[in-house]
């Protein structure tokens, strides 16, 4: 055993969920093999927990105690010797057919690590297997951590477990669900860690930092995709001729535009998932229903005369400026003339640049499709769902997150705003590409109020 | 540009080019740093300084640097052949060799000052509200890019205009943006100074000029003290500057020709100084700032490890968790015993026959309803008793024996042991009851119920077989304490 890695034992009877709490530890969907029958597990597997690329806890999945009267049994006829002692020599003594191979494997985990997890399916009552199975754990006289696992489950019996293994005089236990997952929870296990091993304080300290430090990430990383996501399908706009906007008529613009709007919340799902290390069957994923909107450009809209009139006055000064200089480098004989022209150009450039498309499609008799209000609600809750579905989901989970069409949130305040703002930034979207000013500071901006909200 | 930040810039580069997949090759370039030990920053730089060679993007990066750097040089000499014209002109007022010297301190610094107030007010502005003035890069931007070579590496077309998009989008964004704006700005302005100066040196050199002023509405004394405060500075670093008497044997209607000469001479001497103090100096002192503050704030830049692109790289350099296999084998395989249950048509209980409970839930009464005292044989739940079970098993003669079970206890090894070891200790029929739950699950989670409890029978199957339990001796069982007749509810176990 290396020295410094601190190695740990899940033990627990067969089906009591070891192998679902080494995947939702590992966060690691695939790591061994979880099922409803017994003696899944047969083998002791490990993996590794780890900072900054270094390990720091191994964690032994061992197969599942079964016959733990008759192991005890068996034990407490040998003869002599004590805890430690006796076990050694109950494993030297077995023949090699013995029907106690499992339990074997895992004693010798026990003799070997530093620490255990007794994993308890707390839907289970407290019966006289388990008591022995914690008798035969505690003549291994190492540290024990009973875990309740299945606590969120409707017949959990967490009071009943908890009065039990008190009176066996095991008061660290931690509640944590391998299938309904909550990080503080996680958090509490590796802080009871610290509180039975104080020589390992420090190293458990930093990996429960790590681990804060990487769940934090992981949200912020989240709260971006979704963040994007919107301003992406907001800001989108096409065009589309008059003739072919007629109500009730899915024109030959609108398929491929449909399908542009699905594949980015699509994309956007399968990153989210992938930032919660699950993959694209752990969620079932209902189309998304999509209406149009026009977009027409409307001056005295107050979102839109602001922004003109804002971004518009900027740049007359930076006209006059420019118009300056030219004074200047002319001798100052043209003071005056090109400032003011500077200006008036300025302030052109700004209106010329920002509706030059729409000013375009009014000469020409199009139009602009954009997503309606309402699918982006809906896009924005079905994020929402999933965002809250993949913290509390344990990757022993088996069945996917649904996200329906669901409207029980309340939109953010600033709704209004960000759409707006989207809207009337067209190449912000990078459903098409992405434009010089998808890297405006101001798109980010949006992107970041956005994040803000989910708090 | 310092070494780290263009590494940085090569990885934001990749992140722009990579949004969708990683680039091909990647991955084994990622198994080359797994177990070196370094930080993550460090393997994510390293990574993309070998992605950017081996995909030639380390040209397309250095071409649009260039081709900013080359559009600031072309400026600075347009600046520069500007602000030699501007003061020929200025010159060029007078045919008859006399200038007036406010007019051309102004139109040789006034702008310049004009034009820093802007600069001071914008930079204010934007440091406030955390803008970047991307209005002018964005400019700079528009025209590199539009004209970018059409010559396509490994990359792609596309490849390369994400990579000179993603290079405008940190050299022009933030702090490093405006300061490289500034330092732009503040060299176009120092090329405008210096032209100026080279011509004002060259006019008077070759030619005669007599420095006057003129005014309508102000008094003597505000250009004596105006000039004198002008002279200042100048003074200070050796210039000679014009008395008082001087400066007023410059006004135009006292001007006198004949002594012209020494007049001519010191207020030369200010015009340079003037402009060197003034002008050159500060926006010199401005350049030097700016470059040092775009260093400084290359230094400052982080990458934002949090973005989802960088989480992803993450898992694949530094993961936070590995497996490392299986490390004490199983050895014995346990062969999987086929299951042939077919559909069993309604078994009744025995009348009359013993009944146990074993690891009953705590909620489930015991007795069941209608069963004698003298056939209850109890709880079964600890070793004690399995053991008083055992014993009383076997002085009870020749009786049948239910034993009740919930269906949801896993059928393990230990419960293997007990059933072989009734089997044995039973001289009748051994029946085993497989108990549901009391309460019938709720309609929510029903459909994730019935699968593991399906699951869960042929696991008793597989167990009673392995005891020598006949399969037509597994009956399911739906009771309460309180319903009369427990034998009569149960019924078959359809086992699929």
């Amino acid at each position: 055993m290396d020295k410094g890695i601190i190695s740990v034992a899940i033990v627990g009877h067969t089906n009591a969920g070891k192998t679902s709490m080494m995947r939702t530890l590992l966060r690691d969907q695939g790591f061994g093999e979880v099922a409803i029958s017994p003696g899944t597990t047969r083998h002791v597997e490990g993996g590794s927990l780890l900072i900054n690329g270094k390990k720091v806890i191994n964690l032994y999945d061992t197969p599942g105690l079964e016959d733990s009267i008759g192991l005890l049994a068996a034990i407490d006829n040998l003869s002599g010797g004590e805890g430690r002692e006796k076990l050694k020599r109950f494993l030297d003594g077995l023949p090699p057919d013995t029907e106690f191979d499992q339990e074997a494997k895992v004693i010798r985990q026990l003799l070997e690590d530093d620490l255990i997890f007794y994993v308890i399916d707390s839907r289970e009552p407290v019966l006289g297997k388990y008591r022995d199975e914690l008798k035969v754990i505690a003549m291994s006289a190492k540290p024990v951590i009973p875990v309740l696992n299945f606590i969120k489950d409707e017949h959990s019996l967490v009071a009943s477990w908890q009065h039990s293994l008190a009176d066996l005089g095991l008061h660290a236990v931690v509640e944590f669900d391998t299938v309904i997952f909550n990080f503080e929870d996680e958090k509490r296990l590796y802080q009871k860690m610290q509180a039975l091993m104080a020589s390992r304080h420090d190293q458990i300290q930093q990996l429960i930092d790590a681990r804060q430090q990487q769940w934090q990430a992981q949200l912020k990383a989240a709260r971006r995709i979704i963040a994007e996501l919107m301003v992406d399908v907001a800001s989108y706009r096409q065009e589309q001729s008059v003739d072919e906007s007629e109500p009730g008529d899915s024109g030959i613009l609108r398929r491929p535009f449909h399908r542009l709007v699905r594949k980015a919340e699509e994309r956007g799902i399968h990153e989210l998932l992938r930032i919660f290390h699950f993959d694209d069957r752990d969620v079932k994923n209902e189309e998304l229903p999509i209406t149009n909107g026009r977009w027409e450009l409307d001056l005295f809209d107050p979102g839109n005369l602001r922004e003109f009139g804002l971004d518009a006055g900027s740049n007359a000064a930076k006209g006059a400026a420019v118009g300056v200089g030219i004074d200047a480098m002319t001798g100052g004989l043209t003071l005056g003339a090109a400032a003011a022209l500077g200006a008036a150009a300025g302030f052109m450039w700004t209106a010329g640049r920002r509706y030059k498309d729409e000013i375009a499609s009014k000469i020409t008799g199009s139009q602009f499709i954009c997503i309606d209000e309402n699918t982006l609600k809906i896009l924005w809750f079905r994020q929402a769902v999933l965002y809250q579905a993949l913290q509390h989901r344990g990757h022993a989970s088996q069945s996917g997150i649904s996200i329906g069409n669901a409207f029980n949130t309340q939109l953010p305040n600033q709704w209004k705003t960000w759409i707006q703002t989207a809207r009337q930034h067209p190449r912000w979207s990078s459903l098409r590409g992405k434009s010089d000013e998808f890297f405006s500071r101001e798109r980010e901006k949006l992107v970041e109020s956005m994040m803000e909200s989910f708090g | 540009m310092n070494p780290t930040f263009k590494q940085k810039l090569y990885s934001e580069v990749l992140r722009n080019i990579e949004t969708d997949e990683p680039l091909k090759g990647s991955q084994l370039i990622e198994q080359r740093y797994s177990g070196q030990d370094l930080s993550l920053l460090e393997k994510i730089l390293q990574r993309g300084v070998t992605l950017v060679r081996e995909y030639k993007l380390e040209s397309v990066i250095q071409r649009t640097l260039s081709r900013i750097q080359f559009v600031t040089v072309g400026m600075t000499v347009l600046f520069f052949l500007l602000g030699g014209l501007a003061s020929m002109q200025a010159f060029q007022q007078s045919q008859t060799g006399v200038v007036n010297f406010y007019w051309l301190v102004t139109v040789l610094l006034g702008f310049d000052f004009l034009a820093l107030f802007i600069w001071g007010v914008s930079m204010t502005v934007a440091a406030i509200s955390g803008t970047s003035m991307r209005g002018p890069g964005l400019w700079v931007q528009r025209l590199v890019i539009r004209y970018f070579p059409g010559k396509a590496g490994e990359a792609g077309k596309a490849g390369e205009i994400s990579a000179a998009q993603a290079v405008f989008s940190v050299v022009f964004s933030g702090a490093i943006g405006r300061w490289w704006l500034s330092r732009a700005s503040h060299s176009f302005w120092l090329a405008y100074l210096c032209g100026g100066l080279l011509t004002i040196l060259f006019m008077l050199s070759t030619r005669q000029f007599d420095f006057v002023w003129e005014t309508t509405i102000l008094t003597n004394q505000t250009f004596i003290s105006v000039t004198e405060g002008l002279s200042v500075i100048p003074s200070w670093i050796g210039f000679s500057v014009p008395s008082a008497e001087q400066i007023s044997a410059s006004q135009l209607s006292l001007f006198d020709v004949g002594r012209g000469d020494s007049l001519r001479q010191v207020w030369a001497s200010l015009l340079i100084g003037a402009m060197i103090v003034y002008g050159i100096l500060p926006r010199l002192l401005l350049l030097v700032v700016s470059h040092l503050m775009i260093s400084w704030q290359q230094n400052r830049f982080r990458l934002d490890l949090t973005r989802p692109y960088y989480i992803g790289l993450r898992e694949r350099l530094m993961p936070a968790a590995s497996q490392f296999g299986i490390v004490d084998p199983d050895l014995k395989k346990k062969g999987s015993t086929a299951n042939s249950e077919s559909v069993r048509t309604d078994i009744r209980l025995p009348e009359g026959a013993l009944y146990a409970g074993i690891e009953l839930n705590q909620d489930q009464p015991w007795p069941p309803a209608g069963i004698l005292a003298e056939d209850d044989l109890g709880r079964i739940e600890d070793r004690e008793s399995q053991e008083r079970l055992l014993r009383r098993l076997a002085a009870s003669g020749a009786k049948d024996l239910v034993a009740v079970v919930p269906v949801r206890r896993s059928p393990d090894r230990g419960l293997e042991r007990l059933f072989a070891e009734i089997k044995k200790h039973t001289r009748g029929r051994l029946f085993i009851a497989l108990s549901e739950a009391s309460e019938k699950p709720k309609p929510m989670v029903s459909s994730n119920h019935q699968q593991p409890n399906l699951s869960r029978q042929s696991d008793w199957y597989r167990l009673a077989m392995r005891v020598g339990i006949e399969a037509d001796a597994i009956v399911k069982m739906e009771y309460s304490g309180t319903t009369e007749q427990s034998s009569a509810t149960s019924r078959a176990v359809r086992n699929g």
